[in-house]
């Protein structure tokens, strides 16, 4: 019998706060910014994904080296790399490590797709668009023709037919959420968002079966999971969404999920979060400031909504449901007031969660072409500062480091004891309130057999 | 606490609660569990319990005690101080 061959799925090391000593050592001592830091950390879905792509007749072993280390003389006929930007220089290490035993090196992701030429130079192959449209292809020309240098999609991958993420290979590690993919793509187009280059040009759905089918494999292999939905932007289409949340419900898991405040206004769609399970979403405020959001992205959607912030955040959160705001500073409307802004504004509105971001010019964006222009990248800030949370460029009205200590001061400001107890209140009270109404309902039904409207 | 506080309230209301709202079974929540190491149980899952503990055992939790609070022996025991005094 032929031997099978050997593919390790490899998600390199990177830091995934701010590199700078004063982020690390803020992460060390916030035993609230730990709790934060702790939930939004999940597997390399792009590996799981390969993974359920690659034919049998394969051995896979998944590797993360975020929690245990690469062994450069195991036993492989292919190594598949992925990373985003912050993971890049790690990449290419553990490319040229592999490649120097002569084990070819695949790469794709984020960074593979922000800068293909530059990865290319690193590894045997590039893959440049969704997995589904090429790693079949890739693992046909390494078995018959070759690998080829580099690999583009040509049309978008149909998501309602692409296969269960081999979800467990990352099963025999520990990990505090379970990242599941409803969706792909936004409808807004940041001016310094990465992660939708790929997509923009339209969003992709799973249907709603394969998503429930996916969480109940889920279930299956994970005890009582915490499930995270990676979507970029989890309720752009408010009929799907209605359906899938309905689905959710009787499967009774805790989860948290990723958009833009639109649903706010939607009740039904905010009734059914809090029953399905869902604990927080992540939304992309970006700013509290009136000239920064002016343009941010193409369709001025987000300085639009600016006005409707404060009732988004407090409808949201009165449903149960928990609001991180995340918030992206350094813009070059930014000010050193800007901070004081922001903390306020998360102060003041309670919010569950923030992640606050040192604006970062990736590769591709067109905040990018900006700074090459205005000759404002800071070249001593190799890919692996590209953390989010380190100034890795020149900001208009403060200095590089004057923007992490601002971003810093802002996390300082939500994240301890004094403003945690003051949230524990709020939050409190809003769920006795929750709760009341829920007894009210079961009573209600007890009694008369029916439901209250 | 003694063996027989596993038989008695407020435990036992404690107990159903935990397990309601985190979907666990009953018996996997014991007095040594840290509160939010019960499976599914985080921070904000653990306000919705405290809720429905105050709500059905009719007490209030103030924060710093709250905070205080790691095990669910050490939340057994602050709900059993507030019911007496309360009586
Ligand atoms: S809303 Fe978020 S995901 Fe969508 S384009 Fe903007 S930054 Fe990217």
């Amino acid at each position: 019998m032929a031997r099978a061959r050997k593919l390790l799925l490899i998600s390199p090391q990177a830091t995934f706060f701010g590199r700078n000593p004063q982020h690390q050592r803020f992460k060390r001592e916030s035993r609230e910014f730990q709790f934060f830091d702790y939930t939004w950390t999940g597997f390399a879905t792009g590996l799981v994904i390969v993974g359920s792509l690659t034919p049998p007749g394969w051995d896979l072993h998944y590797i993360d080296e975020n929690i245990e280390p690469v062994d450069f003389d195991e036993d492989a006929d292919l190594v598949a790399l992925t990373g985003m930007t912050a993971q890049a220089d790690r990449m290419y290490e553990i490319a040229a490590q592999f490649r120097a035993r002569g084990v070819p090196v695949v790469a794709g992701g984020l960074h593979a797709n922000l800068l293909p030429f530059e990865v290319a130079r690193h590894v045997d192959s590039v893959c440049v668009g969704e997995a589904e449209a090429l790693w079949p292809q890739v693992i046909h020309d390494f078995t018959h023709d070759g690998l080829k240098p580099m690999y583009r999609q040509t049309t978008r991958a149909d998501l309602s037919v692409v296969p269960r993420p081999a979800y467990e290979l990352a099963q025999q590690r520990y990990y505090p959420s379970i990242w599941v993919e409803t969706s792909r793509g936004c409808p807004h187009s940041c001016r310094f968002c990465a992660a939708t280059i790929r997509y923009r040009d339209k969003l992709g759905y799973k249907t709603v079966d394969q998503v429930i089918r996916e969480v109940e494999y889920v279930q299956e292999r994970w005890d009582n999971p915490y499930v995270l939905f990676s979507d970029d932007n989890f309720v752009v289409d408010r009929n799907r969404t209605r359906e899938l949340l309905s689905r959710l419900v009787p499967l009774g898991i805790k989860w948290s999920g990723q958009s833009d405040v639109s649903f706010y206004k939607d009740p039904e769609i905010l009734d059914l979060m809090h029953e399905s399970g869902c604990m927080t979403m992540l939304i992309g405020f970006e700013s509290v400031s009136t000239e920064t959001l002016d343009g941010i992205d193409e369709r001025n959607w987000k300085f639009r909504n600016l006005s409707k912030y404060v009732e988004a955040a407090k409808t949201i959160q009165d449903h149960g449901v928990g609001v991180y705001g995340a918030f992206t500073l350094g813009l070059d409307t930014d000010t050193k007031d800007s901070f004081e802004a922001t903390a306020q504004f998360v102060k003041e509105n309670y919010l569950a969660g923030i992640q606050v971001s040192c604006c970062t010019p990736f590769p591709g964006t067109p905040l990018r072409d900006d700074m090459e222009r205005e000759n404002r990248i800071l070249p001593d800030k190799s890919w692996s500062y590209y953390t989010v949370f380190d100034a890795v460029y020149q900001p208009k009205h403060m200095t590089p480091e004057e923007l992490e200590e601002g971003a810093l001061s802002v996390y300082r400001s939500f994240y301890n004891r004094e403003f945690s107890l003051r949230k524990t209140r709020h939050f409190k009270s809003i769920y006795r309130n929750l709760v009341k109404k829920k007894v009210e309902r079961e009573q209600a039904l007890a009694t008369t057999g029916r439901s209250m409207v | 606490m003694t063996d027989t506080t596993l038989l008695e309230e407020p435990f036992l209301t404690i107990q159903r609660i935990i397990a309601q709202v985190a979907k666990t079974s009953p018996q996997a929540v014991v007095l040594e569990n840290p509160v939010t190491g019960i499976t599914n149980v985080d921070s904000i899952v653990m306000l919705e319990i405290v809720a429905r503990v105050e709500l059905e055992l009719d007490i209030e939790i103030d924060e710093e005690q709250l905070f205080a609070i790691s095990t669910v022996g050490d939340f057994v025991a602050v709900c059993r101080d507030l019911t007496a005094a309360r009586t």
